[in-house]
C-alpha cells in the first residue's frame, strides 16, 4: 500500500522531524520561539478502496 | 455597516495604532511549521480488482508553511508540479502493475492534467497559494491591509479570509469517460471514505421518514394553532427593521490562473486537436449590499458575496501538428467578464435549518411568519461579452464533430465495468448511500407534497373571486422565486459558416443578445434567448466587406457592410448601456426563443417569436446551409452510435431499483424511464414582418 521511494536530489530518509524551542532572550531568537520542521522523502502509495475501509475501521 | 469594533475613541485608536506599529515593526510568530514532501506517486486501484490501476497522481516537490500569529494564521503552499495520468489499460499482462505504471508518462494520450512544459520553465512552481485566516474578522490587520485594499473598493473589515493563488500554465487533456471515471472514483472511493464517520453520526441522528413526516405534521398543526393576526402577517415596518443576521464578511479572493489550456485530442489522429486556451484568468471577490432581494421591500438591503472572473485572451481553435492555421481561429475574445452573486449565509435560510435541508419549515418571529418565498435567495451568474464571433469552417466543424464523438459521446470498453464496480462496492463500503437514499425519498415525498399543496392553492384560486387577490400575488411571488439564474449578455453574437475554401455560406448575427437559464424553487426550468434583431448574411464581397442580407431588421437594406466593427455601425440607441449606449428593454426585443420545462407536470413549452423582420427570398442560401449540415453529419459515425444506443436500450436492466447509486444518480444527464411521456408544445409567432421577392439577374 505504501513504500518509501527516495528520488535524486530529494530527501533520502523516510521522515525527518525537528523541533526547536528558542528562548526570547537567546541570541538565536529572531521572531519565533517554536520552530517545527517536518520532511518526507519520495513516497509511493496504492489507494485500494476496500483496504482503506478496513484500515479506517481498524483506526476507529 | 457596523464593523463590530464599536465607536472606538482615543484609547481604542491608540491601542490599534500601537498594535499596527508593533506588527509592522517586528512581526511576532507563535509557531512556525514547515512541511516538505520530496515526491508522491499515488495509484488509484480499481475497486473490484486489486491489481488494476485506474489513474495515478504524481506530485512533485511540495512545501507547506504554517505560521501562527497573534491575530491570524497564515498557510503557504507551493507545488512544483502535479500530474494526473489515466491508466485504464486492461489488456493482458497488466496484472503486474509495476510494468504498466512506469509507462504511463510515456504515453501522451494518457496524460490528463499536467504543467504545460512547452511554455513553462522547469524551475517555476505550478501552484502557489497563500491563505490568511483571521481569528478576529473585524480586527485591524497589519501587512495584509495593502493587499486587501488593492482594488480600492474593499473595506478590509469585510473579509475573514484572504486567499491568494497563482496557478501556472497547466494543460488538461479532456476525454469525457476518463475524466468522469476519475471524478467518480474521487467522490465515491476517496472523499466519502473520510466522511464515513460523519455520515454514520448523521445516520444515527437521522430520523426515520415516518418521524420526519410526523414532525412536519406537528409543525403544521402548531402553525395552525397559533393565532396569527392577518395584519401582522406581513407588517412592512417590522420586516423593514428585521435583521436576517447574514454574514457580514466574506473571503477575499485574489486568484490568478495563467493560461490554463484544455485540449480535446482526436484520438484517431494524434496530431489533430482542439485547444481552448483561457488566456489569463483573475478571480476576485467582494461584499455587496443588494436591493430588490426582498420582493415586498425593494429598498431593504441584503448581503451578498460577489465574485468577479475576468478572462483575457480567450481562444478556441483547431490545431494540426505544430503549424499555425492560416485561417481565423474559431473563437478569439479579448475580454470576457463573469460575475457570480451569491447570497450571504443566514441562520434563517432553508439550507441552514437543522431540521432538514429540504423541508420547508415556517419560521415564526414574534408571532409573524417569515416567508422565505418573499426573499430572493437565488445565485446569479452573468457573463458579459462585447462581440462574440464564431468562425466555423466546414472541415473544422467536421473535425469538431469527430472529436466530440470520440471524446464525449462514445463510451469506451471499461465504462460498464467501472460503473458496475461503483454500484456494487459503494453500497457496501459506506452506509452513506443508504443515508442518501433516505434523504432522497424524503426529498421526493416533500416535493410531491409541496406540489400537491400548490395545486390545491391554485384550485382554490380559480374558484375564489376578490378574496383570492392576495393569494394570487403570493403565488406569483412563489413562481418568481429562483434558485439559480445564469445570464449571458453579448452586444453581438455572430456565427459564420464557411466552406473548406473559406468561402462564406451564411452568417447568423444576433444583435444585443441575451441568453439565460433560470431554475425556479419548484424545479421548473426556463431557457430563453432574446435579441434586438436577427440577421442572416451571405455572399461576402471581400473588397467592400459587404454581405447580402437574407434576413434582417425591418429597416435593413439588401446589402450591408459587416466587418468586425459591424456592431459599432449600429445606432447608439441600440447598444447596451454597459457598452456605451442604451439598454434594450424587453419590449424592443424582436427575436426570442423560450423553453420552459416543468418536471412535475412533465411538460415542455417552446415558444419562438420573430417580429419586425425583413426576409429576402433567397432559397439558394437554405440549400447551401442544408448541404453544409448534411456534409458535416455524413462524416459522423451516426449508424454505429445508433447501434450502440439501441444495444444499451435493449440491454436488460438488472440493477436494484432502490439502489441510490443507479445510473441516473451517477450520471444525471442520462435519461430515465420517467422521462418518457413528456409533452412538448410548440408556439411559433411571426409578426409585423415583410417578405421581399427580388428579381435577380444571373
Amino acid at each position: 500500500m505504501f513504500s518509501n521511494k527516495p528520488i535524486e536530489g530529494g530527501q533520502q530518509d523516510l521522515v525527518t522531524f525537528e523541533l526547536e524551542k528558542i528562548e526570547k532572550t537567546s541570541s538565536k531568537f529572531r521572531d519565533c520561539e517554536t520552530l517545527v520542521n517536518l520532511g518526507f522523502s519520495g513516497l509511493e502509495a496504492y489507494w485500494k478502496p476496500q483496504m482503506m475501509v478496513n484500515l479506517l475501521e481498524f483506526i476507529n | 455597516m457596523d464593523d463590530g469594533r464599536g465607536s472606538g475613541g482615543l484609547e481604542g485608536a491608540e491601542l490599534e495604532a500601537q498594535r499596527h506599529k508593533g506588527c509592522m515593526d517586528k512581526p511576532f510568530f507563535l509557531l512556525k511549521l514547515k512541511v516538505k514532501l520530496a515526491y508522491l506517486e499515488a495509484f488509484a486501484i480499481h475497486p473490484d480488482n486489486n491489481s488494476y490501476p485506474l489513474f495515478s497522481i504524481r506530485v512533485g516537490p511540495t512545501e507547506v508553511d504554517f505560521w501562527s500569529k497573534c491575530d491570524h494564521d497564515q498557510i503557504s503552499l507551493r507545488v512544483k508540479n502535479l500530474q494526473v495520468f489515466d491508466n485504464t489499460n486492461y489488456f493482458e499482462g497488466t496484472l503486474d502493475p509495476q510494468v504498466e505504471y512506469s509507462k504511463a508518462d510515456q504515453i501522451l494520450s494518457k496524460r490528463i492534467v499536467g504543467l504545460n512544459t512547452a511554455r513553462e520553465q522547469q524551475d517555476e512552481h505550478m501552484l502557489t497559494l497563500n491563505m490568511y485566516l483571521y481569528k478576529f474578522p473585524f480586527e485591524a490587520r497589519c501587512e495584509e491591509q495593502q493587499l486587501l485594499r488593492e482594488d480600492g473598493r474593499d473595506n478590509i473589515h469585510e473579509h475573514n479570509l484572504l486567499l491568494q493563488m497563482n496557478l501556472k500554465q497547466i494543460e488538461v487533456y479532456f476525454m469525457m469517460e476518463q475524466c468522469l471515471r476519475i471524478v467518480d472514483y474521487a467522490l465515491y472511493y476517496i472523499v466519502k471514505l473520510f466522511n464515513t464517520g460523519d455520515a454514520n453520526a448523521d445516520f444515527d441522528e437521522e430520523e426515520s421518514s415516518d418521524d420526519l413526516e410526523d414532525e412536519q405534521h406537528e409543525l403544521e398543526s402548531e402553525m395552525a394553532s397559533i393565532d396569527i393576526d392577518s395584519d401582522n402577517e406581513f407588517t412592512v415596518d417590522f420586516w423593514a427593521k428585521f435583521d436576517l443576521k447574514q454574514d457580514r464578511c466574506c473571503p477575499k479572493l485574489a486568484l490568478k490562473l495563467d493560461a490554463p489550456l484544455i485540449i480535446m485530442p482526436n484520438l484517431s489522429e494524434p496530431t489533430e486537436r482542439f485547444e481552448l486556451d483561457f488566456g489569463r484568468i483573475t478571480i476576485s471577490s467582494y461584499l455587496i449590499l443588494e436591493d430588490k432581494r426582498w420582493l415586498e421591500l425593494p429598498k431593504k438591503k441584503f448581503f451578498c458575496m460577489g465574485i468577479l472572473i475576468q478572462n483575457k485572451n480567450l481562444r478556441f481553435d483547431f490545431k494540426k501538428g505544430d503549424t499555425e492555421r492560416e485561417y481565423q481561429p474559431i473563437m478569439k475574445e479579448d475580454l470576457v467578464e463573469v460575475t457570480v452573486v451569491a447570497p450571504g449565509d443566514s441562520p434563517y435560510f432553508e439550507e441552514k435549518n437543522e431540521r432538514g435541508a429540504h423541508i420547508k419549515v415556517p419560521i415564526l418571529i414574534d408571532g409573524r411568519v417569515l416567508d422565505m418565498n418573499l426573499i430572493d435567495t437565488s445565485v446569479r451568474v452573468e457573463i458579459k461579452q462585447s462581440l462574440l464571433k464564431l468562425h466555423l469552417k466546414q472541415d473544422v466543424v467536421i473535425e469538431l464533430f469527430k472529436c466530440l464523438e470520440h471524446n464525449i459521446m462514445r463510451k469506451d470498453d471499461f465504462t460498464d465495468c467501472f460503473a458496475h464496480a461503483l454500484r456494487k462496492r459503494a453500497a457496501t463500503i459506506v452506509s452513506i448511500s443508504s443515508l442518501e437514499g433516505t434523504r432522497k425519498t424524503n426529498r421526493q415525498r416533500w416535493s410531491k407534497k409541496a406540489a400537491a399543496e400548490e395545486q390545491k392553492d391554485d384550485v382554490s384560486e380559480v374558484f375564489s373571486d376578490d378574496s383570492g387577490a392576495e393569494e394570487q400575488v403570493q403565488t406569483r411571488s412563489k413562481l418568481k422565486k429562483m434558485k439559480t439564474q445564469v445570464t449571458i449578455k453579448a452586444s453581438c453574437l455572430s456565427v459564420e459558416l464557411r466552406t473548406k475554401e473559406d468561402k462564406l455560406i451564411a452568417e447568423f448575427c444576433m444583435v444585443n443578445f441575451d441568453y439565460g437559464v433560470q431554475i425556479f424553487a419548484d424545479d421548473v426550468q426556463r431557457i430563453y434567448m432574446n435579441a434586438y434583431s436577427l440577421f442572416i448574411f451571405h455572399e461576402e464581397d471581400l473588397l467592400t466587406r459587404s454581405k447580402k442580407v437574407m434576413m434582417g431588421h425591418i429597416n435593413a437594406t439588401h446589402e450591408m457592410v459587416t466587418s468586425d466593427e459591424f456592431y459599432l455601425t449600429l445606432p447608439d440607441q441600440l447598444r447596451r448601456s454597459e457598452f456605451g449606449g442604451a439598454d434594450i428593454s424587453e419590449r424592443k426585443q424582436k427575436v426570442g426563443f423560450e423553453l420552459i420545462y416543468d418536471p412535475h407536470a412533465k411538460t415542455q413549452t417552446m415558444t419562438v417569436f420573430l417580429r419586425k423582420l425583413k426576409f429576402f427570398m433567397r432559397p439558394q442560401v437554405f440549400r447551401e446551409i442544408s448541404e453544409f449540415t448534411i456534409e458535416c453529419l455524413k462524416k459522423l459515425d451516426i449508424k454505429r452510435q445508433r447501434e450502440l444506443d439501441e444495444a444499451a436500450f435493449n440491454k436488460p436492466h438488472t440493477e436494484d431499483a432502490d439502489d441510490p447509486l443507479n445510473d441516473s444518480v451517477l450520471n444525471p444527464l442520462k435519461g430515465t424511464a420517467e422521462d418518457k411521456g413528456t409533452t412538448l408544445t410548440m408556439n411559433f409567432k411571426l409578426l409585423e414582418s415583410i417578405f421581399v421577392l427580388e428579381r435577380r439577374e444571373f
